[in-house]
């Protein structure tokens, strides 16, 4: 089970060094610490969206989540517009239809998660929502830990970098 | 321009912001997603490979080839269930339907099937098509679940479709309760639920906090994504010879890149190795890496 893992870690590394290059390209400098960090969230959900790659609807849609947040063009946000649209109107009558009077609390449940995990709104079975579930706090999980990793370097060698001066 | 074509035969699919990266557009997203992301898009509703899914045969330990064994079993068995177990149906019919909330009562409709042909013990996932296959064939195709009805239990395909579909959803319960931790102690759908929607807004919630603290802590004086390259390797690297192979991997280098290399990486990495022998051995364990294994880039 481990080895797995720790093989989505390294495919998730790999393609969010390769996603924040990309951005970095893209984005005028000198960002301030907000979009600095939503630069970072951006780059770490592509790529772990990316690493996945898979015929899973959550990575998908996280994809076009994101895929939204990137253009900077006129044209291309013009089209993304009409595409986001549908997908967001999608989701708004999904949940203007519900003040959903919720039969019971596993209905309600079942929600509020499809509304946390992306492209959930989409799935119809409860079985595949599960599933859907599952797979992403797989790939979340390996997102945090190696976030985590790199923010306790990070402290590291901000002390070190320190103790030099 | 495969995504192009893939856009005209797919018009409806989730993908749609995706497919328009046009020239002028600045990130192109698409060259870090294999090609297979979109060209493969099955419907939603008929997700039923569990190959996708490549996780959970892990954790669950599935043992894919019992629903198998099962198929010789069902084609032997149902000459001889079929006459001694239409009175079984008629009484087991109306109880079972009473005993689970959830199957539908549909009694006189579940007799009259089952004296036509409870031939297989057939079921595939999607309804519409039980009726035409139920009399048809002998040996199934592979995406047909087989189930032996158990003594004592309703033998009608709608029952054990609705016992496969249950006993599916309990599945993925338990291979939850795996992932999630201190979900052992929960029974039930509804708590069980609540644990994992707790779990992911966690998860979710930590991302968001993790992303803000490394853009505030990561040094100004450096590009934006030289500096976290330098902090994600040195995380990573048991050997000095980490500054070639990053040269190597990544084409596009900023200018930035030769005093990245000068400074941070060797040298951080050098005092990591003198000074902070523990912490990074607590790197090391918590991120669970082999260290040489890194180093290679598709």
């Amino acid at each position: 089970m481990m080895s797995t893992y720790n093989m989505v870690k390294q495919e998730f590394i790999k393609k969010w060094i390769t996603t924040l290059h990309m951005l970095d390209c893209s984005v005028e400098h000198p960002l301030n610490v907000t979009e600095r960090k939503n630069a970072i969230k951006l780059s770490s959900d592509i790529a772990m969206a990316a690493a996945r790659s898979g015929s899973t609807v959550w990575s998908r849609a996280l994809i076009s989540r994101s895929g939204n947040k990137t253009a900077n063009k006129p044209v291309a946000r013009r089209i993304l517009k009409k595409a986001r649209n549908r997908l967001k109107n999608r989701c708004l009558t999904l949940r203007r239809n519900g003040n959903f009077t919720a039969k019971s609390g596993v209905r309600k449940r079942t929600e509020l998660l499809k509304s946390l995990v992306p492209g959930g709104e989409l799935i119809k079975n409860k079985d595949y929502l599960i599933r859907e579930t599952l797979d992403y706090i797989v790939y979340l999980r390996a997102q945090v830990d190696v976030m985590r990793t790199v923010a306790a370097v990070d402290s590291v060698t901000g002390n070190l970098t320190n103790d030099n001066k | 321009m495969a995504t192009f074509s893939y856009f005209q035969n797919y018009p409806h699919s989730l993908l749609d912001p995706l497919l328009f990266p046009t020239p002028n557009s600045s990130v192109d997203i698409t060259g870090i997603i294999d090609q297979n992301i979109l060209h493969s898009l099955p419907d939603v509703s008929k997700i039923e490979d569990t190959s996708v899914y490549p996780f959970l045969d892990e954790y669950n330990n599935v043992d894919k080839t019992e629903s198998d064994s099962f198929k010789k079993q069902a084609n032997t068995t149902k000459t001889a269930t079929t006459g001694s177990s239409s009175c079984e149906q008629l009484n087991n019919g109306p109880s079972t339907t009473t005993i689970n909330g959830k199957v539908r009562r549909r009694n006189i409709k579940n007799d009259s099937n089952s004296k036509e042909g409870v031939e297989g013990r057939k079921r595939k996932i999607q309804r519409s098509d039980v009726k035409e296959k139920r009399g048809s064939k002998e040996e199934p195709p592979k995406d047909y679940i087989h189930v032996r009805a158990r003594r004592g239990q309703a033998t009608d395909s709608h029952s054990l479709a609705e016992r496969v579909r249950r006993e599916k959803i309990s599945e993925r319960m338990r291979t939850l309760q795996k992932l999630v931790p201190g979900c052992d102690k929960v029974t039930g759908k509804a708590l069980m639920l609540d644990e994992i929607i707790n779990y992911v807004q966690t998860l979710q919630n930590q991302v968001e906090f993790l992303s803000m603290k490394l853009a505030s802590t990561s040094p100004v004086v450096y590009d934006f994504g030289s500096d976290l390259d330098g902090l994600i390797l040195t995380s990573e690297m048991g050997s000095p010879d980490v500054g070639t192979s990053f040269t190597n991997a990544m084409p596009t280098t900023t200018p930035i890149f030769p005093s990245l290399l000068d400074n941070s990486i060797v040298h951080t990495h050098a005092q990591l190795q003198e000074g902070g022998g523990e912490e990074r051995e607590k790197f090391v364990d918590r991120s669970g890496f082999n260290d040489n294994s890194f180093c290679s880039f598709p």
